[in-house]
């Protein structure tokens, strides 16, 4: 045979090789569509790359003029169709999916349509504000088929199928959560407390007055501080699906001073300059429908398909998509004036991290700064000026120049157009997805953009609002809320003057992992939703030692009891790879610091995780076998036992002093306390844990205004009773963690 | 191009390279012949036998069961493409093999001589899969596979100083040549057996005293 001949058959071989390679590309390969009919998938679905999706041609969706400030409010849970990608997309596509994408939504109010995000509700400090939510939702919607629900999750389970690998196909739970707000707990949206379009309710199911099955009736005091809340979907197990499917809305809280007008005493820029931005990250197929990653047949550009099949066969750790949505619409821009706007940010993605600035859609040059004057629970004494530049991924909390936001942090920031007429701006993203143990945005990365301004419309009025590269406080002076009262000092990163903790709990995060080392659930303090002990429905379930019942009847062990009005200092220190936003409900708290624990040079994991391993008995209790399937496993003693709760007797303190069950923090600090970042120095009540860091946070259980020194452990500062109702929630917002076990039931107690 | 101390291989050569890999040849003389008795489609027929259950062993290491089940007609259809991106190397190794045995005096017909070659073939398939993962790595990422993976490698923390380019590469090589290693165990015996039946077949040259030695 020749050597020609040879090289020939060698290029043919290789060229049929790299045919199939290009035809098993499941971004359109006629391959891996062929090889998909065996796969059990409700809707094979072929990803739409985001990187080619035309960037900043839609106008963003605002609600200005449109909030509903009603002191009696009807929120519907609708399906319905919205154009979320340009719209030149849906117009090649065939019926039905032309007419838009399919999502669920609220609609806030009589006379609006439904959307998503739903309309904003605007309510009065100290004026109640009643919500009827009506679950209005089809009892077979079209987007069910698309976002496969996993019924191996503990979750609402309206038809009792709990344990079935099948996917979902009863009627959708839902419930509402008003973040960051200080309510009773029967109107805050406990995950127990679900109701479904044909009128199931979860056991912590509550409701002002009777109504409607399919409907509650939650009533908000609006005592706190003027501030940026938002209300979205809180169903046990099924908030990934529900707030990915479009079930979130600002709630703004104003008051005498922030009142949105345009004579506010604050200066701060109102009316068309006032503009909320709710940024998530979704996952889009070639239909212009929504894709959440159910199989390998079905995959989303960003995230693999599920790790552990043979346990859960459609939950995935995080869910990350390559398309950018801001107020439901992908990448859009918006017309500014040269002037100053104030934008009130939530970062709504179920998992994704942003960490933004602005840079010259051009030249990609620094853009303005971002100033931030407020956080999630209410403004700053005074603006912090985030420059935006260029950084290096970040894997610790070292201060950064970024607007950085986990799921469910809000930013309130003025953005100063002056002097920018003709000018576009990018606002930009370089968080890693997960965060920070996943890999640094490639430079093509489509969610490098988040959305645009475009500094093209006339000036319609002289610009006199607050300046704030002047400095001036936002707090403290005349016709101004007062200076925060601090529990922490943000300088010293210390407890502040007179803040007496009466208690101090060490709380771990820990994630269990399945054979193959896929994420297989989250757990605080390693204790799982129910707070018991899971032995495979073979001897009984244990209660956590140290546990109380829930007086609700919902079958929960509560570790968290404490009383209200005390102080407590609540240490996380975080044995996984990847930041979780830790969210308290019912109150705003401050961050103290974070300080490293030594690192295992071998093992790159924390020092304290063999210590903490080593406390563990061994014994039987459920668990992945390595077959990948779950059931009884014989854990050895020293073996890390995923939710058997903490290795000890959670309510005896440790040599540290503190409640949790856990071996005391102390002896494995290695480096300094890290202060606050200047832009977390305010209320907070989502913070980000740090992997390898003990993160510490200052809870009281009073009303923000509270003086230090001004209420005693057992004294109810609240207008309303906090100690009752199906409880409270501390949990993880990434989504997919909270769904599956990232999240602990508590009460405060008298 | 016979300045050379060894008139015969340097006839091998030139053969080799005016030709074309005609190693085997009427100008060469049957004693040539069976030091190098290759052949082009002999060389791609070793390497398809030799590039088959080496990718394999390969795809089967680096995917889990469960992404296997998921989607098994495209797991056979990646395995079959790879095989054919990675011929070339495998043509590669098993040239140079035999081309390295026969410098090295090993016959090609005794049991220690055909394992010999097959260790050699073997070896260099396993080196240039090194370079050869390089491209896999961009084959797969123009094609999207990471997709069909589980993507959270939740690996140990990430190490507070990023690892510098050396590092980096070196991680990549060492672990590409294990891998590399691991695709012979069964790359190795199969070349073994493929040898020495390729060598019990009937040859115009035999009978020219298969058992001889080299001199
Ligand atoms: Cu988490």
């Amino acid at each position: 045979m020749s050597t020609r001949r040879t090289f020939l058959q060698l290029g043919a071989a290789v060229g049929a090789g790299a045919l199939v390679r290009w035809q098993l590309d499941p971004t359109g390969g006629l391959l891996f569509n062929a090889s998909r009919v065996f796969a059990s998938v409700q809707t094979p679905q072929t990803p739409l790359p985001g990187g080619g999706v035309r960037q900043f041609v839609e106008a963003l969706p605002t609600f200005v003029g449109r909030r509903v400030d009603d002191s009696f409010i009807e929120v519907g849970m609708v399906a319905f169709q919205q154009a979320t990608l340009p719209d030149r997309l849906y117009a090649g596509l065939p019926a039905p999916f032309n007419a838009g994408t399919y999502v669920w939504g609220y609609q806030v109010g009589d006379d609006t349509r439904p959307s998503w995000p739903g309309t904003t509700i605007e309510a009065q400090r100290g004026r109640a504000t009643t919500i009827k939510y009506v679950n209005s939702l089809p009892l077979n919607p079209v987007l069910r088929t698309y976002l496969t629900i996993d019924q191996t999750i503990h979750w609402a389970d309206p038809l009792r199928q709990m344990g079935s690998v099948s996917p979902y196909t009863g009627p959708i739970p839902t419930v509402v959560h008003l973040h960051g707000a200080e309510d009773p707990s029967a109107f805050d949206g406990a995950p127990e407390a679900w109701f479904t379009p044909d009128g199931r309710h979860g056991k912590g199911y509550s409701t002002l007055f009777a109504t409607d099955r399919n409907a509650a009736v939650y009533h908000y005091h609006n005592d706190q501080q003027a501030t940026t809340l938002w209300f979205h979907d809180h169903s046990l197990g099924m908030t990934r699906i529900n707030v990915f499917s479009g079930l979130a809305a600002f709630y703004f809280i104003r008051d005498q001073f922030d009142t949105g007008e345009h004579d506010n005493s604050l200066r701060l820029p109102a009316g068309n300059q006032e503009v909320e931005l709710l940024i998530q990250d979704r996952q889009f197929d070639t239909n212009g429908q929504l894709l959440f990653p159910d199989s390998a047949a079905n995959p989303s550009l960003v995230d693999g398909p599920p790790g552990n099949p043979g346990v859960h066969p459609f939950w995935i750790p995080e869910f990350f998509g390559d398309v950018v949505v801001v107020n439901g619409r992908s990448w859009p821009y918006l017309d500014v004036e040269p002037r100053r706007y104030r934008f009130r940010i939530v970062n709504a993605s179920n998992a994704r991290f942003l960490r933004m600035g602005l840079a010259d859609s051009t030249s990609g040059a620094v853009g303005p700064p971002i100033w931030q004057i407020g956080t999630d629970g209410g403004l700053l004494d005074r603006p912090v000026k985030l420059l935006g530049l260029p950084e290096q991924p970040a894997t610790d909390p070292s201060p950064t120049t970024r607007l950085f936001l986990a799921p469910a942090e809000r930013a309130d920031v003025i953005l100063d157009f002056r002097g920018l007429f003709g000018a576009s701006l990018t606002l930009t993203n370089d968080a890693q997805v997960p965060f920070p143990s996943g890999s640094p945005l490639a430079a093509s990365d489509p969610t490098r953009s988040v959305m645009q301004f475009r500094v093209n419309l006339p000036l319609s009025s002289q610009d006199t609002t607050y300046h704030p590269a002047g400095g001036a406080p936002l707090r403290g002076g005349p016709n101004q809320e007062p200076i925060i009262v601090r529990l922490a000092d943000p300088a010293s990163g210390q407890p502040a003057p007179g803040v007496e903790p009466s208690v101090t709990r060490q709380l771990v995060l820990f994630e269990a992992e399945g054979p193959t080392g896929q994420p297989l659930e989250d757990l605080i303090n390693n204790t799982k939703w129910r707070g018991t002990r899971d032995r495979a429905g073979n001897p009984p379930d244990v209660p956590v030692p140290g546990s109380k019942p829930d007086q609700f009847g919902q079958g929960l062990w509560m570790t968290e009891l404490p009383r209200v009005g005390s102080t407590e200092v609540w240490e996380f220190l975080n044995l996984t790879v990847d930041a979780h936003p830790i969210h308290i409900h019912l109150i705003q708290f401050q961050l103290i610091n974070r300080q490293a624990v030594a690192i295992d040079p071998n093992t790159g994991a924390p020092t304290y995780t063999a210590a903490y391993a080593s406390r563990f008995p061994g014994g039987a209790y459920a668990g992945v076998r390595p077959d990948g399937s779950w059931g009884l496993v014989n854990y050895p003693p020293g073996m890390i036992i995923p939710g058997y709760g903490p290795p000890t007797d959670y309510s005896k303190p440790n040599a540290d002093g503190a409640l949790g069950g856990n071996p005391a923090f102390s002896p494995f600090l290695l480096g300094p306390i890290i202060p606050p970042n200047p832009n977390e120095g305010g209320w907070k009540d989502t913070v980000k844990v740090f992997p390898g860091f003990v993160n510490r946070f200052v809870i009281r259980w009073a009303p923000q205004a509270t003086p230090v020194g001004g209420v005693q452990p057992g004294q109810n500062l609240f207008s309303f009773d906090p100690t009752t109702g199906p409880g409270y929630v501390v949990h993880c917002h990434i989504l997919d963690h909270e769904d599956n076990e990232m999240m602990r039931p508590y009460l405060p107690t008298l | 191009m016979t300045h050379t101390a060894n008139p015969g291989a340097a006839r091998i050569e030139s053969n080799d390279r005016v030709r074309g890999g005609t190693l085997r040849s009427v100008e060469v003389g049957p004693a040539r012949a069976r030091v190098s008795p290759l052949d082009g489609g002999q060389t791609l027929r070793l390497a398809l036998l030799l590039a088959l259950p080496v990718i394999g062993v390969e795809q089967l290491v680096h995917t889990d069961r469960p992404t296997l089940a998921a989607l098994p007609l495209y797991q056979a259809l990646h395995w079959l493409s790879d095989t054919l991106l990675a011929l070339p190397l495998a043509a590669v190794a098993v040239w140079g093999g035999q081309r390295l045995a026969t410098r090295l005096r090993l016959g090609e017909r005794t049991p220690p001589a055909i394992v010999g070659r097959a260790c050699l073939i073997a070896l260099l398939f396993a080196l240039v899969l090194v370079p050869g993962t390089a491209l896999h790595d961009a084959a797969d990422r123009l094609t999207h596979v990471h997709v069909l993976f589980p993507t959270h490698s939740h690996v140990p923390l990430p190490s507070r100083a990023a690892p510098d380019g050396v590092t980096t590469l070196a991680r990549f090589v060492t672990h590409a040549l294990s891998d590399g290693f691991v695709g012979q165990v069964v790359g190795l015996p199969l070349m073994i057996l493929m040898l020495a039946w390729e060598g019990r077949k009937p040859r115009p040259e035999d009978g020219a005293a298969p058992a001889k030695k080299e001199a």
